[in-house]
């Protein structure tokens, strides 16, 4: 069976093309990296099927994407657990460790702050439970 | 929509094993040059995989703004998964449009 010519042309309907996206180039070279990192999975909670229209040829979806992220949940804390749960020696002059519960004083008096265990200039380590910040004074 | 096909023959139907990409050869309306054939690995216009494979690959980045890229990005990751892109046949596949492409999932 051939089809009558003016069945099987269509007209294009022309639009501006949107803004280039120069940085594609860089996304790119990490894509398969970022694979289970980002994407569907990172937003589909995020996103509710509003209204579904259905035609012979097309299936409109209508979605709300969210855009005042009444959605959105923050991630339990334990995720962000291993994070703090380091010490940083790399960071440090000598790398001789003291352990300290709360937030100690140093001889040098600068003001150090930390946000996760970490070693001070004077070979100290201070160990914190916690994500805190804490400034440290000279003592006499 | 900015790509519109021009044989009947070309469906638009999932495979049930692999995604399917129908757009191969595009003629631009305003020229008369005739048919341009990408490259291999082009996968934007009109790409059809059922929802367990867009979910296989994580779907889209979430990265990209403005145009192009993403398409690329969603070749590179059935790629990584192993999912072979099938094609139709050359004859039936012609589209005419502008070059923005779009990219439908039927699920």
């Amino acid at each position: 069976m051939r089809f009558v010519v003016c069945f099987v042309h269509y007209l294009a309907l022309p639009h501006p093309r949107g803004q280039r996206n120069n940085a594609r180039f860089g996304l790119l070279t990490w894509a398969t990296i970022r694979l289970d990192t980002d994407g569907y999975a990172q937003i589909g909670s995020m996103i509710r099927i509003v209204n579904i229209r259905k035609t012979s040829t097309v299936t409109h979806l209508k979605l709300d994407v969210n855009g005042d992220q009444s959605l959105y949940k923050p991630p339990p804390v334990e995720k962000f657990q291993s994070l703090i749960d380091e010490t940083y020696y790399y960071i440090t002059t000598n790398g001789k460790p003291i352990n300290l519960t709360s937030p100690k004083t140093t001889t040098n008096g600068k003001t150090i702050n930390l946000t996760s265990p970490t070693t001070t200039t004077t070979g100290k380590t201070i160990n914190m439970t916690s994500s805190t910040t804490t400034t440290i004074s000279k003592t006499s | 929509m900015d790509l519109i096909p021009e044989n009947d023959g070309n469906f638009y139907s999932c495979e049930p094993t692999h995604p399917k990409h129908t757009t191969i050869r595009i003629r631009q309306l305003s020229n008369t040059r005739g048919y341009t054939r990408y490259y291999e690995f082009l996968i934007g216009g009109v790409l059809l995989l059922t929802l367990d494979m867009y979910k296989a690959v994580n779907g889209f980045s979430n990265l990209y703004w403005g145009w192009g890229g993403e398409d690329d990005d969603l070749s590179l990751r059935l790629i990584q998964r192993r999912m072979c892109v099938v094609r139709p046949s050359y004859d039936s596949a012609t589209y005419a449009g502008k070059k923005t492409p779009i990219v439908y999932i039927y699920s």
